[in-house]
């Protein structure tokens, strides 16, 4: 900026009440301006005289800054007045339209934005201005085209929710466009020539500018209003075509740059954080970032755990989610707005179609850095981090709030997460990494070195975890194989119920011991889940009583003869496998499960479960004698198992007793625990307060 | 003698006192002796041995694979019985024990060879291998193998140990001793010798290595994966007894991760094994041929966004071909029903979805004309009959091995006993060869319990909706009309669901709070219409109101899908249909929590009233779905759990669950 006074410049020709309105609004803000300014008016020959005598009478009011009212005896059109104005001045300018009122602030925080060697122009945005007009919920939620616009009230969400990240746009907007005295020095005025009376001028001379190296921001706190579409009548729709034929010749790269704009859609952001500002967050509600690796659906456990948990937590904390996609990254509000349903607000972080490869990925690292700036957020909880690569970790280390990790999966601890070796079975974390070298080219195509890569990386940021939290103690000890962590950080919190645990529940024992025996493989068909080995249970089985179900997206190809019924709804799983009179639940993926949200399902519905030995399913079962363990990776054992149940129906009686004696915490009621962890630091005062860990550490 | 071995209802178990019973046995007897015919005075559980590396819990399992009917009876000899093992007699029977014999001086015994006792006083077997049924034959608890290669002394460790390997068994492990020596003693467990093939046979999740010989020994000697060794060579200063070996990589190579002392607690131990089982396997996989079955999923495997269409039972778009659900053969079905049909939604539904799943239907008032064809039908279904007229036709269908079943309504509540006398009349109690072919299915758990009280073998069965009202009201709740001023629908109970309660639904506490509310949402918003189903039972207030229209039965589905939402007071099982059918017509419905909790997946928790005694409690969310914002996500949940719980993919469940279990009931 230069030293002198900004100088508004502002033609006026007719539209006498839009003009004393504009004015108005100027007089109205100078008292809370800082920047010194003076208003530069030029009477381009109004036909109106009540135009000319208000002018006159404002360059003879006595107001706070300086005015000059340069008179034109002929009119020369806006082009000409503006150019007038740069000659005439000698500082930075605002070539202001004269159907515009401007907001509290404005002018000091355009001021501010051209504060950079490099910028040319800067424009606010408005409810009529090109690339800068808002976004409908906006325009729509303040009347901005209707009579009676609320444009101070405008004003002030833009102030208080703007995302402040000014977003660079290939030309600035002529109806309010701050340009430094600099760029007008390099790229000298308005084409009056090429441009005449008027449109495109501004744009030719942005273009001009960008050529020389310099920017054009957008002011994303400022509004100023413009009623627009007032201008050249009928000439309006062939002036636009001459001037977009004309900068086109002049600007080769002008069209495809235009194009390009408008699919990155520079603003989009901002005018997100404008539409989040709309919906009135209250400050004084906590709010979490939640790492997610995609869209929180209710699909997979962790989004549902995930889901839920939120919904537990809604009451006290507002939530945001990122969490990748195709195209980049979206971020996901669910606010707490009073309303039956939290106010759920996607908008997509600029970015590109990409797939993240590396272990440190820069365009994860400036989403959440990006994110980070948006709003406050008093704490981070990751889930999981597959598809943004480990940057979080390191974007992480400079946020001052806690950070919580969930382990759903066991992805920190190698990029082929399901920890199955050639996936056939499981690997169990060797020691021998000769066993990974053989592995990882075949089931992620990476070498070793990305193994040791990845584990260093991770090694190098588990101390800006301030909380493990693990849903089971197997998938902490899983876990500790590959990492040295800090005991006291770990904290084992199985997940809760997403169903109502006290529903009633009904021993059948008829269905059990009267009916064929029916058993039932639920989640997604596939072979990490186990769906080769209940294909194998179903062929053996064929010739027999015994019905095989499988209740879940097929995602490879079942049996003949296993009785597929697609996908379901969780919440109405218990009722569909009741009405299947389903008496067993069959969990055979060789996957280590961290917990198996399903088995909790298939428990509350009062149904043993068949799973794996290791991991968090042989921990649960045992714990509460709520089904029987198998070797998934020996197939045989599981069509075994099945005949020996249909022979002795009294042991399926037994298991379904101890399962009718399981009782469940809900979501709801391990909540508190993660609302304590949010907002509990990495001070010692808070870790004195921690249970007391084991020396494997985990404590529970 | 008798022994509180547990409940065998008023029967008496007699058991030497040095004999062991699992409860796996005596659920067995149990079943064994209620199932004998009247002429069997008890079932005899003979003693057999615990084979070295198994427990008596184990071989209890394995021997109860034995088929049920793989019995054989004993006639009373002229002195009595003398069994070598434990009898289960009915009540009044006498008999006594002599030593490890139980004497029963009169009557027939049933023997069966899947129960079995065992001596408390167990051997040594230092020479032999663990029985490679050492194993339970339905695996969950954790087996953990005491090795030891040195002579264990018995009166110190030994001693010790078998205190702690008791309590094991108790805490659901099972523990085995390989030792070279073990004396005699009173156990649950057979030791076995400390061999390679004991920890092959076993297979062992956590290996205890009592001496430094066991512990450098036991590596080599386990072939399976995820065995885990434990160190209990020396006393270990923690607290606890435990000190756990870091796992982590390149800390403690091996399969040893923990030291425990020889003076552990059970209890801890227990958790300790139960821990490493389920944690990462100490040695790695090795290359077993093709590794085959490729992880990823492809373009299906990360997604699986549940849109309506995708609850589809059966219908699974994008996916691989997947088979549909087996129904089974085709069956001709007769369908018996009173000439009034009024409330009887579980025949009109059954009758109906039976049509719809293939199946060849005639439904008829039990006339001469459709005597014949009830007679040859492969299933007989009957509703509310005039007992003596189908006595005869049921019993020959019985006969000839035709499957007969008793459709049992609400309505048929209050006379439960004469559904159960049916049996007494067609004189199928005294013959339980032809009772088998005769069944009854209800839709309500107190029916179906009763009903089972009277010995009726009863599947409970979901009121379904019949397919015309199905189709009318899924249509209607796709493209609702939109009202032009909102409306909201009460359904009130209805009788048959509610036979006790009647006038007194004024006095209901949730009743009271939902007028309060409606009635204060009525005042303050002139442009809400309330519809009442059922409306006779509704309270005197809303009779007369201005807003307020009043439906005697079921409004039809264009009404109902007009509803912007729906609130219900179920006291039973008719009530569903009110809620079955708003779901389908995409209509929310507000429950009380405690009715929305016996009700299952219909209801919609988020709807879930509580306290439902509150009027506010009521009228705030309905104010929330009448301002439209929140209601599409509610309604589009609704019509989900109606689709999920009563499509015709869903009733195709229960008819395949239906007749799969007549089929089971036939004689093999």
């Amino acid at each position: 900026m230069s030293g002198s006074p900004v100088s508004i410049i502002l033609p006026v020709y007719a539209g006498r009440a839009d003009v004393e309105r504009c004015l108005a609004s100027v007089i109205r803000h100078a008292a809370t301006t800082r920047s010194p300014f003076e208003l530069f008016v030029i009477d381009d020959a109004s036909p109106d005289p009540g135009i000319s005598t208000l002018l006159a009478d404002l360059g003879e009011a006595d107001l706070p800054f300086p005015v000059r009212v340069v008179p034109h005896e002929v009119n020369r059109g806006f082009v000409a007045s503006v150019n007038l104005g740069f000659e005439a001045t000698r500082g930075d300018v605002i070539v202001l339209n004269a159907d515009t009122v401007v907001t509290e602030g404005w002018l000091d925080r355009l001021v501010a934005a051209a504060d950079a060697d490099d910028v040319a122009t800067v424009t606010p945005l408005t409810n009529s201005g090109s690339i800068c007009t808002l976004p409908p919920a906006i325009i729509e939620a303040f009347d901005l085209d209707g009579d009676e616009p609320r444009i101070d009230a405008c004003g002030e969400l833009l102030a208080r929710s703007g995302a402040g990240i000014n977003p660079e746009v290939i030309s600035g907007v002529g109806f309010c466009m701050y340009v430094t005295r600099a760029a007008l020095d390099l790229c000298g005025r308005f084409d009056e020539d090429a441009f005449g009376r008027g449109y495109g001028e501004e744009v030719d001379f942005c273009l001009r500018a960008t050529r020389l190296g310099l920017r054009h921001l957008v002011e994303d706190s400022t509004f100023v209003y413009h009623r627009g579409g007032v201008s050249f009548g009928d000439e309006r729709e062939d002036r636009m075509r001459a001037a977009s034929r004309l900068l086109h010749r002049r600007f080769r790269f002008f069209r495809d740059a235009n194009r390009r704009e408008q699919a990155e859609g520079p603003l989009t952001i901002s005018f997100a954080a404008l539409e989040l500002g709309l919906l009135e967050r209250d400050p004084e509600r906590r709010h979490v970032l939640q790492l997610l690796h995609g869209a929180p659906v209710d699909s997979g456990g962790t989004e549902k755990h995930l889901l839920s948990l939120l919904d537990a937590l809604g009451d006290e904390f507002d939530f945001s989610i990122l969490y990748p996609v195709e195209s980049g990254f979206v971020l996901t509000t669910r606010w707490n707005l009073g309303r039956l349903e939290p106010v759920v607000v996607d908008f997509l972080l600029p970015g590109t179609v990409r797939t993240v490869t590396a272990i440190h990925d820069e365009g994860a690292a400036e989403a959440l850095a990006l994110t980070l700036d948006l709003f406050d957020f008093d704490a981070v909880h990751i889930h999981n981090i597959k598809g943004q690569s480990l940057a979080p970790l390191s974007v992480l280390a400079e946020f001052a709030g806690p950070v919580v990790c969930s382990v759903h999966d066991l992805f920190l601890v190698c990029p082929h997460y399901s920890l199955l070796y050639r996936n056939t079975e499981p690997c169990g974390i060797p020691e021998d990494l000769s066993v990974c070298a053989r592995c990882l080219p075949e089931t992620e195509g990476r070498p070793l070195s990305h193994l040791t890569a990845f584990r260093e990386q991770v090694s190098g940021h588990v101390s800006r975890i301030d909380h493990w939290v693990l849903p089971s103690r197997s998938a902490a000890d899983f876990l500790l194989r590959a990492y040295d962590l800090d005991p006291a950080r770990l904290e084992v919190i199985e997940h809760g119920s997403t169903l109502d645990p006290d529903r009633p529940r009904w021993v059948d024992e008829s269905l059990i011991l009267d009916e064929p025996l029916r058993v039932a493989f639920v989640g997604r068909g596939w072979a990490k889940k186990g769906l080769d080995v209940v294909n194998h249970l179903a062929d053996a089985l064929a010739d027999t009583d015994v019905e095989v179900h499988h209740f879940g997206p097929l995602s490879e190809e079942a049996s003949p003869e296993l009785r597929c019924h697609g996908a379901y709804d969780n919440e109405l799983l218990g009722d569909l496998l009741h009405l299947a009179g389903i008496q067993v639940v069959l969990l055979p993926g060789a996957y280590a499960e961290t917990f198996g949200l399903v088995m909790t399902e298939a428990i509350l519905a009062g149904l043993p479960v068949v799973g794996a030995s290791y991991g968090a399913l042989g921990e649960r079962i045992r714990a509460a004698g709520a089904g029987w363990t198998i070797d998934p990776t020996a197939p045989d054992d599981l069509v075994v198992l099945v005949e020996r149940l249909d022979a002795c129906r009294d042991e399926v009686l037994r298991a379904t007793r101890r399962v009718h004696a399981v009782r469940f915490d809900t979501v709801a009621s391990t909540a508190p625990r993660y609302a304590a962890l949010y907002g509990r630091g990495r001070d010692a005062e808070h870790r004195a307060a921690e249970p007391t860990p084991d020396r494997q550490g985990t404590t529970t | 003698m008798n022994h509180p071995h547990g409940p065998y209802g008023s029967c008496v178990l007699e058991l030497p006192a040095d004999l062991i019973i699992d409860p796996v046995t005596t659920d067995r007897l149990v079943r064994q002796l209620a199932t004998a015919p009247d002429a069997v005075v008890g079932v005899v559980a003979l003693r057999i041995d615990v084979p070295p590396g198994s427990s008596t819990r184990v071989q209890a399992e394995w021997q109860s694979l034995q088929p049920l009917d793989a019995t054989h009876d004993l006639d009373a000899p002229a002195d009595g019985h003398r069994i070598d093992g434990a009898v289960l007699l009915r009540p009044g029977i006498e008999a006594t024990t002599d030593g490890d014999r139980v004497l029963v001086p009169q009557g027939i015994l049933r023997v069966d060879p899947g129960s079995v006792v065992h001596s408390a006083i167990v051997g040594a077997s230092p020479d032999q291998d663990a029985s490679d049924a050492g194993r339970s034959p339905f695996p969950w608890r954790p087996v953990v193998l005491f090795l030891a290669t040195d002579p264990v002394d018995p009166a110190g460790t030994g001693a010790h140990l078998e205190v702690l390997i008791d309590a094991l068994l108790d805490l659901d492990v099972e523990p085995r001793l390989a030792a070279p020596m073990a004396p005699i003693a009173r156990r649950r467990h057979g030791p076995c010798a400390p061999t390679a093939a004991t920890v092959e046979h076993l297979a062992p999740d956590v290996i205890v290595a009592l001496d430094d010989a066991a512990l450098a020994t036991a590596p080599s000697w386990c072939t399976r994966r995820g065995t885990v060794i434990v160190d209990m060579t020396a006393a270990v200063d923690d607290r606890d007894g435990i000190e756990l070996q870091s796992w982590q990589i390149d800390r403690h190579p091996g399969r040893v991760r923990a030291r425990v002392s020889p003076a552990v607690a059970a209890a801890d131990l227990a958790r300790l094994v139960s821990r490493l089982a389920a944690g990462p396997q100490p040695v790695p996989p090795t290359d077993r041929g093709d590794p085959g079955v490729p992880g990823d999923p492809g373009v299906l495997g990360e997604s699986n966004v549940l849109g309506e269409s995708s609850v589809d039972v059966g219908l699974d778009p994008g996916a691989p071909a997947s088979p549909a659900v087996v129904v089974g053969t085709i069956r001709t079905i007769v369908v018996v029903e009173p000439r009034d049909l009024a409330d009887r939604p579980l025949l009109d539904g059954l009758a109906d979805r039976l049509v719809l799943a293939g199946h060849q239907v005639r439904r008829s008032p039990l006339e001469p004309a459709v005597h014949d064809d009830a007679a040859v039908a492969d299933v007989l279904f009957v509703a509310d009959p005039d007992r003596r007229a189908v006595a005869a036709l049921v019993t020959g269908r019985a006969r000839t091995g035709r499957p007969t079943v008793l459709v049992v309504d609400a309505v048929d509540a209050d006379h439960l006993d004469q559904v159960a006398r049916l049996h007494l009349d067609l004189g199928l109690d005294l013959d339980p060869e032809l009772s088998r072919y005769v069944v009854a299915v209800a839709a309500d758990h107190d029916i179906v319990a009763e009903l089972r009280r009277e010995d009726v073998a009863t599947q409970l069965v979901p009121v379904m909706t019949p397919a015309p009202r199905y189709e009318a009201l899924r249509s209607a709740g796709e493209h609702p009309m939109p009202p032009s001023n909102p409306v909201i629908g009460w359904t009130m109970p209805t009788p048959t669901a509610n036979p006790t309660a009647g006038a007194e639904i004024d006095d209901d506490p949730t009743v009271q709070a939902i007028s309060a509310g409606l009635l204060e949402l009525l005042a303050e918003r002139p442009d809400i219409t309330l519809e009442v189903a059922g409306a006779e039972a509704a309270p005197d207030r809303f009779r007369d109101h201005p807003q307020v229209v009043a439906h005697a039965g079921r409004p039809d589905a264009g009404e109902q899908a007009r509803w912007t939402a729906h609130v219900s007071t179920p006291r039973g099982v008719a009530d569903l249909t009110a809620l079955l059918e708003a779901a389908h017509a995409g209509v929310p419905t507000l429950l009380a929590a405690a009715d929305a909790r016996w009700v299952g997946g219909l209801a919609d928790t988020r709807l879930a009233i509580d306290p439902a005694s509150a009027p506010d409690a009521w009228s705030a969310p309905l104010r929330q779905l009448l301002d439209g914002r929140d209601r599409p996500a509610r309604s589009r949940r609704a019509r989900q759990a109606g689709l999920t719980l009563d499509s015709p993919q869903a009733s195709d469940l229960v008819v395949s669950r239906l007749l799969g279990w007549l089929d089971r009931r036939r004689p093999r």
